[in-house]
């Protein structure tokens, strides 16, 4: 039963969920994308943060509650900007 | 399938290839002379990224004529793909191994056998062949991270002035990098080695707080921006030190990466310096860097390096192979490893599960 209650939790959270793309200035190497990720996973209600130095993009999966505002203000404190990526 | 596999480098074909400058060179070097043997053994498990796809690239050991051979190397995995290689800009030799995610066992051991000389410049004029010398001229190009215009120029200028003869020129620069900065124990690793970093620290506190990949870099800069080719050399302390214990290492060398400085002088050759360990003998031995100690020292390290250090590569902002999925490598002195294409933090070894041990050979 408890399973069961747990497997439904998860699927509700995902039918909830929104991936943004984002992409992300200024990292200078690849340790970067280790900040940025802390950052963004810091943010409430983000469930999974991939950081790519190389693209310099980040794909988020988070609540419909977090806004590009939050992530961006979160990214800005360890010294990168985000905006969702075109 | 279990697969264990040795590359013998040698008992046989390394003694033939030390032979010339390590043990004979007219009969005047023995063993007890300054050569040392270690065993290192390199140990990864990443079998906790249970559903993930791992990739590694483990930086080896070069060889440098005279001074450093990996006589032997074994590697024990499970993983689909493995090899040794050195395709890259800078020839770093690496070991890889690729997991796929529906691997149970992620893990990989790598055996090694490396003979250190104590590599010291006598100053002395040679004839240096003329491959070198073209080869050396790469290494006064700027890259992503050695930038050599801008403040590095101004600095450069500023610390050589009108000094043409290029050996008093290293010198200077060197001086300049023991004078005006410090150890930070703060700094994660091996530093980000970022010159303007260090030179914005410099205009903003009066001095410049580091660590060995900081002050090589700087050093790197301003020497390539003073017509001096220069490079970073990643390596690994491997054992204790005859000078002074903050240059040495106990078995456990996880976390014992240390980066030195290479320069050229056309008639000298490639020439050893390290101002990053005379601000870390500062801090560890509590001792003021005017003391006789800290001068001698300073001294020794313009032209010297121990045998107690292992040089990996002189990469720097270059490209892996195979391809990684996050891009160019800034520096190659720990082992780079992505999960499903994302970057494992090799200055948390207990999180990455990476062990690296090392043992002196008894004589």
């Amino acid at each position: 039963m408890g399973r069961i209650v747990l497997g439904l939790l998860l699927l509700a959270s995902l039918a909830y969920a929104k991936e943004w793309k984002l992409h992300i200035n200024g990292m200078h190497c690849i340790a970067c994308t280790l900040a940025v990720k802390k950052a963004l996973m810091g943010v409430s209600g983000v469930q999974e943060a991939k950081v790519n130095f190389k693209n310099e993009s980040a794909i988020v999966i988070a609540d419909d509650k977090v806004t590009l505002r939050m992530m961006q203000d979160a990214v800005a404190q360890t010294g990168y900007s985000a905006a969702v990526q075109k | 399938m279990h697969r264990r596999e040795f590359i013998k480098i040698t008992a046989v074909s390394g003694a033939i290839c030390l032979t010339p400058s390590f043990l004979t060179a007219s009969s005047t070097l023995t063993l007890k002379e300054g050569l040392s043997v270690y065993k290192l053994s390199w140990k990864f498990d990443l079998s906790h990224h249970s559903a993930n796809a791992c990739a590694l690239w483990v930086p080896l050991p070069s060889d440098i004529s005279g001074f450093q051979r990996l006589i032997e190397l074994g590697d024990s995995t499970e993983a689909e793909t493995h090899f040794e290689s050195d395709h890259n800009r800078y020839g770093a030799r690496t070991f890889y191994a690729l997991w796929e995610k529906s691997a149970v066992s992620k893990t990989l051991e790598l055996s090694m056998n490396v003979a250190l000389r104590d590599r010291q410049c006598d100053f002395r004029p040679k004839r240096i062949c003329p491959d070198e010398m073209e080869n050396a001229k790469a290494f006064l190009a700027p890259s992503a991270h050695i930038p050599t215009d801008g403040a590095v120029a101004k600095v450069a200028k500023l610390i050589v002035g009108g000094e043409k003869n290029p050996l008093k020129k290293a010198r200077k620069i060197y001086d300049w990098i023991v004078e005006n900065s410090y150890r930070d124990e703060n700094v994660h690793g091996c530093g980000v080695g970022s010159p303007n970093a260090m030179l914005s620290q410099l205009e903003r506190d009066g001095r410049m707080g580091g660590k060995c990949l900081d002050m090589s870099a700087l050093c790197v800069a301003l020497m390539r921006a003073s017509g001096i080719p220069a490079r970073e050399v990643m390596g690994i302390r491997v054992g204790a030190s005859r000078l002074s214990p903050a240059f040495g290492a106990s078995e456990d060398i996880t976390k014992a990466q240390h980066c030195k400085v290479e320069f050229f002088i056309p008639n000298m050759g490639w020439i050893p310096c390290d101002p990053a360990d005379i601000t870390k003998l500062v801090l560890k031995e509590g001792i003021d860097k005017n003391s006789p100690r800290a001068i001698e020292l300073a001294n020794k390290f313009f032209g010297f390096w121990e045998n107690n250090w292992m040089a990996l590569n002189h990469a720097r902002d270059f490209d892996l192979y195979p391809a990684n999925t996050q891009g160019t490598l800034d520096s190659f002195g720990y082992p780079y490893a992505e999960v499903d294409g994302e970057y494992l933090d090799p200055f948390e070894p207990k999180s990455y599960r990476y062990t690296i041990r090392s043992t002196k050979e008894a004589k």
